[in-house]
């Protein structure tokens, strides 16, 4: 891709690729929440980016056919004779580690590899699973994270750039583009952004909105259908900058009374807000059961608290998103919980 | 536990895979130009795809079985990646050669 002032070089290309190459490397390895916004701040920053990672992201994502093929076989047991004769020679250092690590490094590679990855999308509906995650990059170069049970729709016209969050979660890297603005709409309620990154939940009746770099604007969103017209006076409610987060009352489709206060977060409550993008959930001193509603967004199988004593005590702590059942173990081993394994669910009880 | 990576929603259709070069890339020929691609890699970054892709070890157990660090299990896999572009697209094959 060639953009009309920067005439690139060789030179600059090599360059580009290397970067590209090297975020499949350490995405492969899976990426922290501050990696993430790293590499997707390099995405939407410039063209040339995106169509080299999506360009090694397409190779990197075919070898995959290699599994369970006669070909690929092939290319395992040349591999295993050459590391054997390697441990031959005495140079291999193999150093055994515990069962339980090795199990939880291939859940979470596993759990990684279920992203949807990086695929172009425009005027689309975009859906999770309940447990699945879908990484997206726009037509435009924006990037989108899915949380778990999600579902959007992708409106992108020549002049903005609308995505219409229906239910879950999301968290959106917009590619700078002045001329079309990115609006994220919840019912009534329009997040309008240039070049920046936020995460929005969307509750039934309400929206949590953090910014995570530069500025939103949230607004009243008035808009004609057929065609299509914003009204250029859309009243504006409030504006967020970094660090900033604010929940959004949505009346459904009513007159909209939306009160936007602004709180300013701490990096760690930033993080903790974020963790779900890493499969993590961090609570800190919550009631039991708060964390079991926000594990059981994650699981088809849900957790039940069949003792409300038990549901108003407080965890804290840091918890997979897919691995209830570590979780459910914990709270048997240390919290004196007693848990009732059933098909479709988990009911909880204070041990007796 | 089980995590379907996308599933049907009422009211909502779900995007259309686009056939990229990994679907183009799905045939008997072509995984015998895949497995040619990790072939002509120099040994260690051939060993360290190997092992990512076809045994489905993590970083840290490439490094530890290798007796490398896991930054040079990242820049392998990296050099591999770009490798393995340079060779498949001037046999034609990649993103810019599909549609």
């Amino acid at each position: 891709m060639i953009t009309p002032r920067a005439k690139p070089t060789r030179a600059k290309q090599i360059e580009i690729e290397a970067i590209a190459a090297e975020w499949l490397a350490r995405e492969s390895n899976g990426l922290s929440s501050v990696e993430r916004n790293e590499r997707d701040v390099w995405l939407t920053s410039d063209p040339r980016h995106v169509a080299a990672y999506l360009e090694f992201n397409d190779v990197w994502k075919s070898l995959d056919h290699l599994v369970e093929s006669p070909a690929g076989a092939a290319l395992e047991e040349e591999a295993d004779t050459e590391l054997a004769q390697q441990s031959l020679k005495g140079r291999s250092r193999w150093i055994p580690i515990g069962l339980a690590a090795a199990a939880a490094i291939t859940v979470s590679i596993l759990g990684w590899n279920r992203f949807e990855s990086s695929e172009r999308a425009s005027n689309a509906a975009l859906t999770t699973a309940v447990g699945a995650m879908q990484d997206r990059i726009l037509a435009d170069g924006s990037v989108l994270l899915l949380n778990t049970d999600s579902a959007m729709q992708v409106h992108y016209t020549a002049g903005e750039r609308k995505i219409v969050l229906l239910r879950g979660e999301a968290h959106f890297t917009v590619a700078k583009d002045p001329t079309r603005p990115f609006i994220v709409e919840l019912d009534r309620i329009a997040i309008r952004a240039v070049g920046t990154a936020f995460n929005v939940r969307r509750y039934a009746d309400s929206a949590d909105v953090l910014v995570t770099e530069g500025r939103i604007e949230i607004a009243e969103s008035i808009t004609i259908p057929n065609p299509p017209l914003r009204l250029a006076s859309d009243p504006v409610l409030g504006t967020l900058g970094q660090g900033e987060f604010t929940r959004i009352i949505l009346r459904n489709n009513s007159a909209v009374k939306v009160d936007v206060e602004t709180l300013l977060l701490e990096p760690t409550e930033m993080d903790r807000i974020l963790a779900w993008r890493e499969r993590r959930l961090e609570f800190v001193s919550t009631p039991l059961s708060e964390v079991v509603a926000e594990i059981n967004r994650y699981s088809k199988r849900s957790l039940i608290i069949a003792d409300p004593h038990l549901g108003a005590e407080r965890f804290g702590g840091t918890i997979r998103t897919d691995q209830p059942e570590t979780f459910v173990s914990l709270l048997e081993k240390s919290f004196s919980v007693t848990a009732e394994r059933r098909t479709n669910d988990v009911v909880l009880r204070r041990s007796r | 536990m089980r995590i379907d990576g996308r599933a049907e929603v009422a009211g909502l259709s779900i995007i259309a895979d686009q056939p990229d070069a990994a679907e183009s890339l799905a045939h008997h020929q072509e995984l015998d130009m895949l497995a040619a691609a990790i072939r002509a890699l120099p040994k260690r970054c051939r060993l360290v795809l190997t092992m990512r892709k076809l045994k489905g070890l993590s970083h840290r157990e490439i490094a530890i079985k290798l007796g490398i660090s896991e930054n040079t299990v990242n820049a392998q896999i990296a050099l591999g990646i770009t490798r393995c572009r340079d060779y498949l697209s001037t046999r034609g094959i990649g993103a810019k050669g599909s549609k």
